[in-house]
């Protein structure tokens, strides 16, 4: 199990994994497993950007609308992100440069960091200096936002919403069978587990996670 | 005997204690959880692979 489709998916075409139509994945929508079910991913998490309205108030107009809005001026010295060696923002950004292109993500992230984006060790590391340090908006997964809501210090906002926009990046956990597993039939009874509404709920209850 | 499921994850995160120990009740298959870290997962799956070390 990863916290992330592209490792699995990277590694696919190797034959490490035992493909598993689960009944449940096989009603899925495509992007949820692989071609040949390779993997499964069963919980999703929006990457959205963590509002700290001590500063910008509860009033949505003055928070970021997209990635784009983070570069300026009103925000500058006051954004942050988890570092490359969360798997989260690699795919966030490796993903906007299949849709957009390499050369306006790269030109995206150097006004990013002109504007004084801040860079954090880990997802982890983002939530406590949003507050301590009054930064404005953090680039974070939304189940660090949701506990830290639940202290009552942030909430999320979706970016890059309209019409035209490039979208939220939402990642999934995946889950994949090992080829020449000891216990293939348990191993696809697990997977079958997860993917029930039951578990889909506690997951969602106890961790965040979107079923 | 108990049959044992070994769960190979990347991380803590989502904490999945509670699916496994209903799994577990459920099935009778205990779970066992070994960490492998995320960010070379790719090669360390392919190394256990090739290497048999484990299934």
């Amino acid at each position: 199990m990863t916290s992330s489709q592209l490792a699995l998916e990277t590694v696919r075409h190797t034959g490490v994994f035992e493909p598993y139509p689960a009944p449940i994945a096989r009603e899925y929508p495509n992007w949820l497993s692989a071609p040949d079910y390779s993997w499964l991913s069963f919980t999703a998490w929006p990457r959205v950007a963590m509002i700290n309205r001590r500063v910008l108030g509860d009033d949505t107009v003055s928070w970021p609308a997209g990635l784009e809005d983070l570069c300026d001026a009103r925000y500058r010295d006051r954004i942050g992100c988890a570092s490359l060696v969360e798997a989260t923002t690699v795919a966030q950004f490796a993903g906007l440069r299949i849709a957009k292109g390499d050369a306006y993500v790269e030109q995206l992230l150097d006004r990013l960091r002109a504007n004084g984006l801040r860079i954090f060790h880990c997802n982890l590391d983002t939530r406590e200096p949003l507050v301590r340090e009054d930064l404005a908006a953090l680039l974070a997964n939304s189940s660090h936002v949701h506990v830290f809501h639940l202290e009552g210090n942030a909430v999320e906002a979706w970016l890059d919403q309209e019409e035209d926009e490039v979208g939220t990046h939402v990642e999934a956990h995946t889950v994949a069978v090992l080829k020449g597993c000891k216990e293939p039939e348990r191993a696809r009874d697990f997977v079958d587990f997860l993917l029930t509404a039951e578990i889909q709920s506690l997951l969602h209850a106890c961790t965040a996670r979107r079923p | 005997m108990t049959r044992e499921l070994v769960v190979y994850s990347g991380r803590n995160r989502p904490n999945l204690a509670p699916a496994y120990r209903l799994f577990e009740q459920l099935t009778g298959t205990s779970v066992r959880v070994e960490k492998i870290y995320h960010w070379d997962v790719e090669q360390q799956l392919i190394a256990l692979h090739h290497a048999r070390m484990c299934w």
